[in-house]
């Protein structure tokens, strides 16, 4: 768990943005949004579609310019950068989409995807890039370098999009709904994936997603979006046992969960005997490495 | 399985095979899959995505396609009426009633150059001939808690929400006796899910309407259904009262499967997975086909399990040879909850 004290990396002050839509209403997608990303945290960005926590993942990035407000990555404001020299500070900072497949170039090989990321950097690009996916649990690694995207699986495809982003050395990676394509048994696998970045390259994350499980799994601090505007904003523990908006309650009350109905069917089912049992046969059933 | 009401099961499936002929692959979906849903129930069916639980819910709607989809075997029996091998024209008759389905993506069902209200109508005239078409549509749309103006509107001027009511309001619209639900909620927010959900029970309790859902979500299926089927490649291989599946499960994917659910982390701090990946079902081995990725596997596991009752916990059954040593890791661990 990152130090209070660690130093901002990607600071959002004030952030606005208007759309007009086609009917030529504005929409106010994001309202006066301040956000702050520290340097190795974890930060999840929770809220509904329409909340805007979409677009304020893509002003981060520096996809869609915000009507007011500013952008700093590591102090430097993105906005006041040239286009060279934003093109070389937006590398610190990686996104990764919901959907991997849309993400990948289907007409180009693995060698081809990765090197183009790895070819900004000294070496050699082919050993390199064999090693990253490795990294990402992609093994043997050369025996993937000739292959096309729709030759992977779609937890594979993730896997490769994460390649990617870490082939860039980047201090944050901008992950919106990494997880909602994937099955329930491949999450773990891209999660586990998350926190080994996060410990072996010291990455921060600014996690956009609508999983509260998620969320509270993995996430240091959590921001709830509604309608523009961030409500609650806290540590993850906190927000998400005790929350203090309305609507963060709300929201917590209209995710299913299991934990509940666990609650529900009585003391000899509860959730403590689920979690023991998670510990004692995960030798058995779960293979907790990065497996493939 | 217990089944004290009068008359027969609204859905009764036996052993039923089912393989995908796709060139010269054999796609073998469903390997033996047998289920029952009585009137008034509310069932949850869970599995992955490949594992045949949509091809399962278009086999009960007569919706596979007959020119690559081959039975192989088995039996489905809707109201007590085989309809194995019904031909399309059959179907047709019997589609809507006593079965009706909604799905996972509205805009794919609805017709988007035509009115609510009409696509509604359309069902009203098909399966109540006589009655006051535009009223019944009316009474509809308030049973599903649209405003009576949104008949007037076309799919795109709806919410994704308010889509999915639309097209409940078609299939209730048939008067159907039992639902089935693919995913209804997958397309959306979890809010409105909560609000689609929360419909779904009150109409299937203020009808007496029995319902069939399907879904990915663990947590979904646990919130809403009475009895729970886990299904793996092709097999249902675990089910029962909810009580029993989810709160002592004992097959070790449906083990593996609420652990990723609930992004559960083992002693080491990570993220519990199930290694490996679910079998081709273009391949089908022999014996149990969880096997490849379980950590109890014994030399009997080359045969397909039997369905064995879980002792002591009412209507709950699996398909494990190795449910003792499974349970026995399982009750270890409960005992070093009591005593932590």
């Amino acid at each position: 768990m990152p130090a209070e004290e660690a130093p901002p990396l990607l600071v959002l002050e004030d952030i606005a943005k208007t759309f007009r839509s086609a009917g030529g209403e504005t929409v106010h997608a994001v309202r006066g949004v301040s956000l702050t990303v520290r340097e190795r945290e974890t930060v999840a960005l929770v809220g509904e579609s329409g909340s805007g926590k979409s677009t304020l993942g893509r002003i981060a990035l520096g996809l869609i310019r915000p009507d007011a407000g500013r952008v700093l990555l590591a102090g430097r404001d993105l906005e006041a950068l040239s286009t060279r020299e934003f093109r070389r500070a937006r590398c610190a900072m990686q996104p990764i989409f919901q959907d991997p497949t849309a993400a990948l170039n289907p007409r180009r090989t693995i060698r081809s995807l990765l090197g183009q990321a790895c070819g900004r950097f000294a070496g050699d690009v082919e050993q390199r890039s064999i090693e990253l996916l490795e990294s990402v649990g992609l093994r043997p690694g050369a025996d993937y370098m000739g292959r096309l995207p729709h030759e992977l699986s779609g937890g594979q495809r993730q896997r490769l999009v994460l390649a990617r982003a870490i082939a860039m050395q980047p201090r944050l990676v901008i992950a919106d709904e990494p997880l909602s394509g994937a099955d329930v048994s491949i999450r773990g696998q891209i999660l586990n994936l998350l926190l080994d970045i996060r410990e072996e390259r010291g990455v921060a994350y600014l996690m956009i997603t609508h999983d509260i499980s998620v969320a509270r799994a993995f996430a240091d601090r959590v921001a709830v979006m509604m309608q523009g505007q961030i409500v609650e904003c806290g540590p993850a523990e906190e927000v998400l046992t005790a929350p203090r908006h309305q609507y963060t309650q709300r929201l917590l009350k209209a995710v299913p969960s299991i934990e509940r109905t666990a609650a529900m069917a009585g003391p000899a089912y509860g959730l403590a005997e689920s979690r023991a049992r998670a510990s004692a046969l995960s030798a058995g059933v779960g293979h907790s490495g990065a497996s493939g | 399985m217990a089944n004290s009401e009068p008359g027969p099961p609204l859905i009764e499936v036996d052993d039923l095979r089912l393989a995908y002929v796709i060139g010269t692959q054999v796609v073998h979906a469903l390997q033996g899959v047998s289920l029952v849903v009585g009137a008034g129930e509310v069932v949850g069916l869970v599995g992955e995505s490949g594992s045949g639980k949509s091809t399962l819910a278009s086999a009960l709607m007569g919706l596979t396609d007959p020119r690559r989809a081959r039975i192989d075997g088995g039996r489905i029996a809707i109201d007590g009426k085989d309809v194995t091998h019904l031909s399309a024209a059959e179907w047709e008759r019997m589609r809507g009633h006593p079965l009706a389905m909604v799905f996972q993506d509205p805009l794919n069902f609805l017709n988007p150059v035509m009115r609510a209200g009409r696509q509604i109508g359309e069902s009203v005239r098909r399966h109540d001939p006589g009655v006051d078409v535009s009223a019944r549509v009316h009474e509809l749309l308030e049973l599903v808690r649209l405003p009576p103006s949104s008949a007037r509107a076309y799919p795109h001027e709806l919410s994704g929400g308010m889509r999915q009511r639309v097209l409940l309001a078609i299939a209730l619209g048939c008067r159907p006796r039992l639902l089935i639900a693919d995913e209804p909620t997958t397309a959306l927010d979890v809010t409105t899910q909560a609000e689609i959900m929360l419909l779904l029970r009150d109409l299937c309790r203020s009808l007496g309407m029995a319902m069939l859902l399907i879904s990915h979500d663990l947590g979904l299926v646990a919130d809403a259904c009475e009895r729970i089927h886990v299904m793996y490649a092709g097999r249902i291989i675990e089910w029962g009262e909810r009580r029993g599946v989810f709160g002592n499960p004992c097959h070790p994917y449906t083990i593996g499967l609420l652990q990723s659910a609930y992004a559960a982390r083992n002693a080491a701090g990570r993220f519990v997975t199930i290694g490996g990946e679910a079998p081709n079902l273009a391949r089908p081995a022999e014996g149990c086909p969880f096997a490849p990725r379980c950590g109890f596997v014994l030399e009997a596991c080359r045969r397909m399990p039997d369905a064995v009752p879980v002792e002591g916990d009412g209507a709950h059954t699996l398909r494990c040879w190795n449910a003792r040593s499974v349970r026995a890791a399982a009750n270890g661990a409960s005992e070093q909850a009591d005593a932590g």
